[in-house]
């Protein structure tokens, strides 16, 4: 109960933080919050999938960028639409888009399934340059004119204002999070873990293991979708390499992988890690990609439960040196 | 007579090989029956073949009067049909609380919720935690299935496979590997959470098989050489040369 | 000879060299995945670094010869070192595929960015060696002497890797290793000493596949991404594991590449990935693929 109640009081904190972060923060730092919040969305709906299914979807831009194409496609061909129906045909895009594939996907498991995922997320982007008619191809869609988020007579928001920005995106990220945190604990997301543990035993407990990976993959691609859209407003161009291509779906899992795998906020915490890694690697190099791979090689290798791993480890450390400075002491006073 | 289970000429083969050459079992309701057999003699693809795992080549299988040859798993669950697995397949990541909550989840019918968390499901928590009471697994609740003993993590299996609620079980040799007194007290459980229920049981262990069932099939080669009640397969001439003889000598 | 004949028969003269090239990458893949289903992103990298290599062996030797036998052997040799301190290792975690996919995909990262600060971000012009170089003149067709030099050496090379798969005790083991890692090894046979053996010899193919490759290709740090593409592509459609798929689709995508170039630029690209997901959409697991590993 006090675990509770201290997390509690840390949640509040933290979504204090964030509320007041715009009063000390700069543009760029803003910015960077933005983005940060957008790419742990990314992760956290790969990591649904992921540690709670036991699916690698290696492709996952593919829904991450159906989602920004869609949007963008209906902000600049459909006049005078809002933000929030571009948005969501944007996620039901995506949402739609896994639904197609799970027939092919529920088929196969393991790497099979990871390479299927890719497959198809690189088809899509030779897709989206080739469309060059309605993606713009290379050059990507620029969205000179971004909408407001509004609902007629209720509220209306400037997105190209920074703080708007970053309160809505905030908003719509910590509720997508939730849900998704929600979903863990219904008895779909108990199922879930039963299938990642062992898919046989729960087919014969009287569960559909097929429908219930197809839910959760459908879930999964539209929070992706989601995130893809928020990006796209964030930078106003949507371009195949920023939004499909196989860098895209690789940070998610990078990122899942530095957190934790297997642990709900682990994403969060390796996308903030990412992030300053990317900080980092810019000031004092000009070689981000040889760092970033560095890095990789070194987590996978001995930090493989990444840094919730270490927590885990140094606090049984503490725990055992506690223990032996205890022993010390009472064989002293003996 | 009514049959809660019969197959009908069933037939399988491995790639050309042999394995069930025609089997008609019939097991009535409510009634402990045992499968015996040599090594090879095709127990576990009965099993698998009764359970959907594999389809089989020919024949039919009979649930409750109703052809499931064709149905998977999971849906033979849901008619009221759960089995227990030889190697002890548990959830390696969860605690023993969460591996009966999934089995009760299903016997309530609760199976793609997604908008109501666990905690809030009426009668759930309850049902998990009288289940485990009744089986002496109270201790264990929060602790992971991974981390029990191997008697305890056999009781959780079986358990696990009785929190579907069905009306028939399948326990595919839910003593193997035990010692006298493990054994003794896994008997008392099926014993405790069959009652009232039919079941089909493989099992090496002797004294396991003529304690518990009401009849016996002995199946050799694919085959069914006999069915019949212990006493008598007992005094049957082809079962001991086929494979009480020497079988019985080793107990 | 008629013209329009002639132009098909030299399509598919150059569908075949690049298919070739594509089956020497892709064989040491599928062969790695079916051993230990590890998808070895860092492959195709290792077919890039070897056509560098080939260019600076050029360069100190001016010989193409010694840079066809030396750029291999130095990349089987990297491929042994990448298997014996990093993939080994990572295997021992038994986190599953996952680390293999992330590790191997950092390594290509670290080969990528090692090449451009060796070898800069231009891409190197490699000239066909003057024994090679020239036409060959048959019934009228005038066809590139390298790209048969290519196709003959590929086939070589395919000759002597199903030789002795098929033909040796040591490929015997290999392909039940392939198929059985764990009795395999009960039954007394070093099981990772093999594996790094074959890991070695994917590399070392990969290795030939890149020095026959840079001259005809261009030589530049996105080579990697798109020579293994396409390998990924023979790999997941052939079927996860199989030699046989590999070949079939490697010769498929090599023709496909070559005629779409020709007859509809626009869309070769598209047309790839889409004999992809139709064959996909039909058999999940590829050709010849025998399901989950």
């Amino acid at each position: 109960m006090a675990g509770n109640i201290k997390k509690l009081v840390l949640g509040f904190i933290l979504l204090g933080a964030i509320g007041i972060a715009p009063r000390f923060l700069g543009i760029i730092s803003l910015n960077m919050a933005v983005e940060l919040a957008i790419g742990a969305l990314f992760a956290v709906s790969l990591n649904l999938l992921l540690s709670y299914t036991g699916l690698l979807s290696f492709g996952h831009a593919l829904f991450f960028g159906m989602g920004a194409y869609v949007m963008g496609i209906s902000i600049t061909y459909m006049d005078g639409i809002t933000l929030i129906p571009a948005i969501l045909m944007g996620s039901l895009a995506a949402g739609l888009t896994a639904l197609i594939f799970t027939p092919l996907l529920v088929r196969v498991t393991g790497t099979a399934f990871s390479m299927l995922t890719m497959a198809f997320g690189q088809l899509m982007y030779v897709l989206c340059i080739k469309m060059r008619g309605i993606t713009g191809g290379e050059d990507g869609l620029t969205l000179f004119d971004m909408p407001l988020l509004s609902v007629p007579g209720v509220f209306s928001l400037d997105m190209t204002d920074p703080a708007t920005l970053y309160y809505t995106v905030m908003g719509v990220v910590l509720i997508s999070i939730g849900c998704m945190w929600y979903f863990t604990k219904t008895p779909l997301g108990g199922v879930q873990a039963g299938i990642r543990d062992n898919a046989q035993r729960v087919e014969y407990l009287g569960f559909h293991v097929s429908a219930s990976k197809a839910v959760i993959f459908i879930i999964s691609g539209t929070f992706a979708g989601l995130a893809g859209c928020l990006a796209a407003i964030f930078q106003q161009v949507i371009s195949v390499d920023g939004f499909l291509r196989i860098n895209v779906s690789f940070m998610p899992i990078m990122a899942i992988m530095i957190g934790g795998l297997g642990h709900f906020l682990g994403p969060v915490i390796g996308t903030i890690f990412l992030m300053f890694l990317n900080q980092m690697a810019m000031r004092y190099t000009d070689k981000v990609e040889l760092v970033f791979g560095i890095v990789f090689i070194m987590v996978v290798m001995y930090a493989p439960y990444g840094i919730h791993g270490l927590w885990v480890k140094a606090r049984i450390y503490w725990g055992i040196f506690r223990h032996r400075k205890g022993a010390l002491g009472k064989e002293e006073r003996t | 007579m009514s049959f809660i289970l019969e197959t009908q000429d069933l037939r399988h083969d491995f790639k050309g090989m042999k394995v069930i050459r025609g089997v008609d079992l019939q097991i009535r309701q409510g009634e402990r029956h045992a499968i015996i057999g040599p090594n090879g003699a095709g127990k576990t693809t009965l099993f698998n073949l009764v359970t959907g795992m594999y389809r089989p080549r020919h024949g039919h299988i009979l649930f409750k009067g109703q052809d499931v040859t064709k149905l998977k798993p999971y849906k033979r669950n849901r008619l009221g049909m759960g089995r227990s697995f030889q190697i002890t397949s548990l959830f390696e990541h969860q605690t023993v609380f969460e591996h009966l909550r999934l089995g009760i989840l299903s016997r309530m019918g609760v199976r793609y919720n997604f908008f109501k968390p666990m905690t809030m499901v009426k009668g759930l928590t309850e049902e998990v935690d009288a289940m485990l009471a009744r089986v002496n697994l109270s201790e264990y609740r929060d602790q992971w299935a991974s981390l029990l003993s191997y008697g305890k993590s056999r009781a959780l299996e079986m358990t696990l496979t009785m929190a579907t609620n069905p009306d028939l079980v399948l326990l595919d040799e839910p003593c193997a590997g035990m010692s006298a007194e493990e054994t003794r007290n896994a008997v008392g459980l099926i014993r405790e959470l069959t009652t009232g229920k039919s079941m089909i049981i493989v099992e090496h262990d002797m004294d396991v098989v003529f304690s518990l069932a009401d009849r016996v099939t002995v199946l050799h080669y694919g085959k069914i050489l006999a069915c019949d009640t212990p006493s008598e397969i007992q005094k049957n001439k082809d079962v001991k040369d086929a494979y009480l003889g020497h079988g019985m000598k080793k107990q | 000879m008629n013209p329009a004949t002639a132009m098909y028969i030299i399509q598919a003269l150059h569908g075949l060299a690049y298919g070739m090239l594509l089956f020497l990458v892709a064989s040491g893949l599928t062969l790695i995945f079916g051993m230990v289903g590890i998808l070895n992103m860092a492959h195709a990298s290792l077919f890039m670094l070897s056509a560098y290599l080939c260019y600076q062996v050029l360069a100190f030797t001016n010989s193409f010869w010694m840079s066809l036998f030396l750029a291999p052997l130095i990349t089987a040799c990297l491929g042994l070192l990448l298997e014996r301190f990093f993939l080994r290792k990572v295997q021992a975690h038994g986190l599953g595929h996952i680390a293999e996919l992330l590790l191997t995909m950092g390594i290509s990262m670290v080969i990528a960015e090692s090449v451009k600060s060796i070898w800069g971000t231009e891409s190197l012009v490699i000239s066909i060696p003057p024994s090679l170089d020239g036409l060959a003149s048959f019934a009228g067709i005038h066809y590139p002497i390298y790209r048969l030099f290519i196709i003959g050496l590929s086939f070589c090379i395919l000759a002597l890797l199903v030789t002795v798969l098929y033909k040796t005790k040591l490929g015997k083991i290999i392909r039940a290793t392939a198929s059985d890692p764990g009795m395999v090894s009960i039954l007394g046979i070093n099981t990772p000493k093999v594996f790094a053996g074959v890991f070695a010899l994917g590399a070392w193919m990969a290795g030939v596949a890149g020095v026959a490759a840079a001259p005809m290709l261009t030589v530049f740090p996105g080579l990697a991404d798109q020579v293994g593409m396409d390998a990924f592509v023979v790999v997941v459609v052939g079927g996860l594991g199989s030699l046989l798929g590999a070949f079939v689709v490697s010769l498929t995508l090599g023709e496909l590449n070559s005629f779409g170039v020709q007859f509809i630029p626009k869309l070769a690209p598209v047309l790839v990935f889409g004999f992809m997901a139709i064959v996909l959409s039909l058999k999940p697991n590829g050709f010849f693929g025998e399901g989950d590993h």
